[in-house]
């Protein structure tokens, strides 16, 4: 006995399904696919980037209004030209400074297994570029957070064994060595200096 | 002959016949349309960037400690992150602030009024400022003196417009900053739920 062709029953309906299912598929092997969504739990997620934007623009902020800054800029050991007193690099690489704002920097990131670069710009267009802290390179994520803080001719360097050291001493001769930014002119102003903070998550 | 008959029979089944046919393909066809409408309802989503949580967005959190930082308790509007010590003392007195300290020291109108309220946002809000390195932040304030026109006040540095039992659960939006009192740096932290 033949079976006509129309008798096909629920036919449409498998089909349906059939398609439903492939259309699934597809989406979810799209989005297995793309490596990382905004949805996903990660460490370039946007909330997380906005975060550490805040925390480290807030760092430089208090840092600056409390000193600690300012003193972490002039920890400079004139003779050996280091941050590090004359231990090799010249810049830290394991944290922050041993001072305020280098345990602050700690507390902030270092603690929460975040890495973080700390670089100084000055000069007259900025150009020069000085490394207080590096841990690396940044990742595709990191973000940044600038700070212009201004010194003057009359700063005392803080580091060990120079602390009766100025700015203005350096700069004219009377004291031996070298600061790493020179001074901007005649004025009681010695330099701008443009402190980056580079944060990203490890 | 009989093969003419059997022609015709086969004719008339295939005209009249059709057993469950437009059932099944109104069925067939409203499964496809609903799974094509969900896909499309969803893809969307994928790429939403503050879909994370159902009840708070993390936007919520972020504006509210923004707003705290960058502008009802600071000094100054050009040095965030700031505090001013009379402002701080005034919001976080009580859970309702103190009027008589904000407005002797001048600070931004509003800075008593109900957190969520002044911020225009439904859920619950929870203000917390505490160390730097507090690992459970919620029960664990800064308690910080401040020397007000109207004598010392010791104040624990917590605000939130309702008990927050559910903090530790899903659906809260986190937002922190950092922030200086009198020169001493803290964490502030928002929950929103």
């Amino acid at each position: 006995m033949t079976v006509p062709d129309d008798d096909r029953a629920q036919a449409h309906t498998l089909e349906a399904f059939a398609a439903a299912i492939l259309i699934v598929a597809g989406l979810t092997f799209a989005l297995q696919a793309t490596a990382v969504t905004p949805l996903s739990a990660s460490t370039s997620n946007q909330h997380l980037e906005n975060q550490q934007r805040a925390v480290a623009n807030d760092l430089l902020e208090t840092s600056a209004a409390n000193g600690d800054l300012e003193a972490a800029l002039l920890r400079w050991d004139p003779e050996d030209e280091t941050f590090t007193d004359s231990r090799s690099p010249s810049y830290f690489t394991g944290g922050g400074p041993p001072n305020g704002f280098g345990a602050a920097l700690n507390e902030s990131f270092g603690d929460r297994r975040i890495a973080f670069n700390v670089h100084i710009r000055h000069g007259p267009d900025n150009e020069a570029e000085t490394t207080l802290v590096s841990m690396g390179a940044p990742s595709d994520n990191a973000v940044t957070a600038t700070r212009t803080v201004v010194v003057t001719d009359d700063a005392n360097l803080t580091a060990p064994g120079h602390e009766n050291t100025t700015l203005r001493a350096l700069s004219d001769g009377t004291a031996d060595g070298e600061f790493y930014a020179t001074d901007a002119g005649t004025g009681a102003i010695y330099d701008r200096l443009e402190v980056r903070i580079v944060v990203w998550q490890l | 002959m009989s093969g003419d008959r059997r022609a015709v029979t086969a004719r008339r089944r295939s005209g009249n016949d059709r057993a469950q046919t437009p059932i099944d393909f109104a069925v067939g066809a409203s499964v496809f349309l609903l799974m094509l409408g969900f896909v499309i309802a969803f893809v969307p989503t994928v790429f939403d960037p503050f879909a994370g949580a159902a009840t708070a967005s993390p936007a919520l959190s972020d504006r509210v400690a923004a707003g705290l930082v960058g502008d009802f308790l600071v000094a100054s509007p050009t040095e965030p992150a700031v505090l001013s010590p009379a402002c701080t003392a005034a919001y976080f007195e009580g859970d309702e602030g103190n009027a008589t300290l904000a407005g002797a020291a001048g600070c931004p109108t509003g800075v008593t009024n109900d957190t969520a309220a002044e911020f225009g946002i439904d859920d619950d809000v929870l203000v917390v400022v505490h160390s730097m390195g507090e690992a459970d932040p919620v029960g664990n304030a800064s308690t910080v003196s401040f020397d007000t026109e109207y004598g010392t006040r010791t104040i624990e540095l917590r605000r939130s417009t309702s008990d927050p039992v559910r903090v530790d659960r899903g659906g809260v939006s986190v937002s922190q900053r950092l922030v200086s009192i009198d020169g001493t740096q803290y964490r502030l932290t928002v929950w929103v739920w």
